[in-house]
């Protein structure tokens, strides 16, 4: 209860603080999978070509003072299809700031994990879906297991990557964590982060991609009981408020901290918050706006929750804690969360 | 000022230094690790010209860059307690203006930032 206490003021805090932590970069929207479960609208040949490295530098020269921990973190769109990617790390630490990308892992081999590396690379997020046969039906190809195995393996060896694996949960593979987990601490992987699908992109149609109830009970208890292992720290995603697995599946409370200290530059020059927030919440654009100053003087929609005392968050006893949810849950007319975790657990 | 004395009283209430830990569900983890800049020029001892093509290793990491056209390196590496062990290895044989000595070199860490000269003597065959 205390602790639940000084957690809000701690978030207020940080509100009112609003300081640029970690900023996405939407390099590109071009990707060399097709994933049953993306969000996104990326192809092999995205509509939108990659964006300019120097409209990106000139966007982050306008951040005065960053945050010592500030972060880049270049996604997509499949960010190793970029092959000027090394190029724009070394410009990033130039401005003494840190990168990191969120990889499906085909394109991660020897050399370009060495050269990675030799840009300055120090965070690095690999997505694995499951044991072989599950993901490759989720990533809808046939060689992506073993690929994303051997970026792991690179990953693992080295001493410098502040590296993670993540893991769709969904109907297919939630009876096969147990595996995972002894596979990748096999590997050499020292964290791993689970998230479940929301229904929009392509995963909207597909029903196997979300979780029943009691499966999402199965998994708040696997990760709870994971976190008692020493050899992996296992945690649920940011995504969402767990009620009375809160404290218990991750290392503090459940923050969204979408527009608070989070934000990104998306593909069209958009200035937003997280990339899977939809659209309509978008504060500015590259093209048009100083990024910082759009940092500084907008994101009011994020900071100000208010508005998402609406539908079943209105007479929500956990809203004080919650918030109503991840912000990227709340899509169209905004009218409410479409996914509330808490509901589930009851 | 104050907040971040404030975010700092509440964080320690709280109990965990991880609410500091800044994560989006399809983000990386953030990054604060530390790490070393190597950059360096390598030319023949005898004729001073740049030398293109020459492997520079650190011989305890799988980690390795080329020499450019004109000689030049760079590549950041995690921060060692101890001196950083390297290598300068002539991989491609006579192809780039003759055969080099190979060459080993533990570089003191000083900064964070480390500037190197290497002059590469020629193999007598
Ligand atoms: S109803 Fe809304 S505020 Fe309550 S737990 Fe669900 S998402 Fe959170
Ligand atoms: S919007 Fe979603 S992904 Fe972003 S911080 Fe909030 S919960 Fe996490």
């Amino acid at each position: 209860m205390l602790k639940q206490f000084f957690f809000r003021k701690f978030k207020e805090n940080e509100t009112q603080l609003h300081e640029l932590n970690y900023l996405f970069w939407e390099c590109t929207a071009k990707c060399n999978l097709n994933c049953l479960h993306c969000g996104s609208d990326c192809t092999k040949d995205s509509l939108h070509g990659d964006m300019p490295l120097a409209d990106f530098l000139e966007a982050i020269d306008t951040i005065e003072n960053p945050a010592p921990n500030f972060t880049v973190v270049i996604t997509g769109g499949e960010p190793l299809l970029r092959k000027d990617l090394e190029i724009c790390g070394r410009e990033i630490r130039k401005r003494n700031m840190r990168w990191g990308i969120v990889t499906n892992g085909l394109l991660y081999d020897k050399a370009r994990h060495v050269s990675l590396l030799n840009a300055g690379l120090g965070a690095l997020t690999i997505s694995l879906d499951g044991l072989s046969e599950t993901h490759n039906w989720l990533r809808n190809s046939k060689k992506s297991f073993e690929r994303a195995t051997q970026a792991i393996t690179l990953a693992a060896s080295s001493h410098r990557l502040n590296f993670d694996v993540v893991t769709c949960v969904n109907q297919r593979n939630i009876t096969e964590l147990s595996k995972i987990r002894e596979f990748i601490i096999e590997k050499g992987v020292k964290a791993w982060r689970l998230f479940t699908i929301f229904p929009i992109g392509r995963a909207a149609g597909n029903t196997e991609m979300f979780l029943t109830d009691i499966q999402f009970q199965t998994l708040m208890e696997f990760i709870y009981e994971s976190r008692k292992h020493a050899e992996i720290d296992v945690k649920f995603s940011c995504e969402g408020y767990v009620g009375k697995y809160e404290w218990k599946v991750r290392d503090s409370g459940f923050f969204c901290r979408a527009g608070i200290n989070i934000g990104s530059i998306l593909i069209d020059g958009s200035i937003a918050a997280c990339p899977n927030i939809d659209r309509s919440l978008t504060q500015g654009n590259i093209c048009s706006n100083s990024f910082w100053d759009v940092w500084n003087t907008k994101y009011e929609v994020f900071r100000k929750r208010g508005w998402t005392k609406t539908g079943k968050c209105q007479t929500c006893k956990e809203y004080k804690n919650c918030l109503g949810n991840g912000l990227h849950f709340w899509h169209g007319n905004r009218s409410e969360p479409i996914v509330c975790h808490n509901e589930k657990l009851l | 000022m104050k907040r971040k004395w404030k975010r700092a009283l509440f964080g320690s209430l709280i109990f965990s230094s991880a609410a500091f830990v800044f994560q989006a569900c399809y983000g990386a983890p953030g990054d604060f690790g530390y790490d070393v800049f190597i950059e360096g020029h390598v030319i023949s001892k005898s004729s001073k010209k740049p030398i293109r093509g020459i492997k520079v290793s650190i011989t305890d990491e799988d980690q390795y860059a080329f020499t450019d056209v004109d000689g030049r390196f760079s590549f950041y590496t995690y921060e060692r307690k101890i001196n950083i062990p390297m290598i300068f290895q002539d991989v491609d044989s006579v192809e780039n203006s003759g055969l080099f000595e190979t060459q080993q070199l533990d570089v003191e860490l000083d900064s964070n930032k480390i500037s190197l000269n290497i002059e590469m003597g020629e193999e007598n065959r």
